[in-house]
């Protein structure tokens, strides 16, 4: 049945297309640094995809709480990533699974030391909070100043410098101090 | 080792270790797949409520009906019960009425059943008391009180009380 066209129905039309447009310029505009973001704080790619699509989702069924503008709109993405990436960690226990991860690398003696190195690095990223991982994963691997930082994650820059700090000492107890079987601890 | 050096040697790691830089991205069936799953869960817009002109006129011809059933002027309380009829007293004003079935009463002229009962009984002016025991038409000669009282109950139990003047007026 096609809708009256009384004003109110073309209206929500025009809304509704308004949202669709919006959401896929969003997507197009964003889909693969989310992509990179989730890969870094997630060891597993699937994992990582479907962060990715949950959060375009969550902006999806709230069109509205999505704030206007490039750089509100993909702070508002991140931020929603890094609090998915937050529950995730909390009800999977990522620690035991990485534990049981490095067990088995070490148990098959992968030859390709650098593989075991990237492991190694993943499952101490995999220790800190989801917050703290994504402070250090944007600041140190992509470079991202504090300032541009705090932006995307939306806390105040003293507070991701906070982060950094405490990242780095928990980081550096693990991986330049001892082995992967201190990280399994 | 220093804190800087420290730091330098955990971005290295880091930089080194990055998942990201080895992956290749996502496919591009993955990502048509889920730009369409995004983009088909927004939700539709709340529609507000709009009669169509069929569902309005519907409505008010229903509105109207219900206007016509309630102010049409109802028929009296007297109309025909089928289905039994009433019990018919008569009363003077001032004394006690002794109710009474009546059988084969005529409930739409009953002034005509008051004049059989009084015609039947021919009571005295003074009696204190009247019953009806049948039911015919018959003016009544006698000479009546000021007024007359006439009770009598529907079937659906309602009372019905009339007080009739001299010349028999309601």
């Amino acid at each position: 049945m096609n809708p009256p066209l009384t004003t109110s129905a073309i209206l929500d039309q025009r809304q509704s297309q308004t949202a669709t447009d919006r959401l896929a310029r969003l997507f197009d505009a964003h889909h693969e640094r989310l992509f990179r973001l989730a890969r870094r704080l997630l060891a597993d790619r699937e994992e990582a995809r479907d962060l990715v699509q949950e959060t375009f989702l969550r902006a999806a069924r709230r069109p509205g709480s999505v704030p206007p503008g490039e750089g509100p709109g993909e702070a508002w993405l991140v931020r929603i990533l890094v609090n998915l990436c937050r529950d995730r960690h909390r009800r999977s226990g990522v620690r035991t699974r990485v534990h049981q991860v490095l067990r088995r690398q070490e148990e098959t003696a992968h030859p390709e030391s650098a593989a075991v190195a990237r492991a190694t690095v993943q499952a101490a990223l995999a220790r800190l909070s989801p917050r703290r991982r994504a402070a250090i994963v944007l600041h140190e691997i992509e470079g991202m100043p504090a300032r541009e930082v705090a932006r995307l994650l939306g806390i105040a820059e003293v507070t991701v410098r906070w982060h950094l700090l405490a990242a780095r000492r928990e980081l550096a107890s693990l991986l330049l101090a001892g082995t992967a079987e201190e990280v399994g601890k | 080792m220093n804190d800087e050096t420290r730091d330098e040697s955990l971005r290295q790691m880091l930089r080194e270790a990055d998942p990201a830089a080895a992956e290749p991205g996502l496919t591009t069936e993955e990502i048509r797949a889920m730009r369409r799953t995004v983009l088909t869960a927004i939700p539709e817009p709340r529609r507000r409520f709009v009669l169509s002109p069929a569902l309005a006129g519907a409505a008010m011809a229903a509105l109207v009906a219900i206007l016509v059933i309630l102010l049409w002027p109802r028929p009296e309380a007297t109309a025909p019960q089928p289905s039994a009829p009433p019990r018919i007293a008569v009363k003077e004003p001032v004394t006690d009425v002794k109710r009474t079935d009546m059988k084969h009463t005529d409930v739409n002229r009953p002034t005509k059943a008051v004049a059989a009962g009084l015609r039947a009984r021919r009571p005295a002016a003074s009696a204190p008391r009247e019953q009806l025991a049948a039911a015919a038409p018959a003016p009544s000669n006698e000479p009546e009180p000021h007024t007359r009282q006439i009770q009598f109950d529907t079937p659906g139990g309602t009372r019905v009380i009339w007080i009739l003047r001299s010349d028999n007026a309601l």
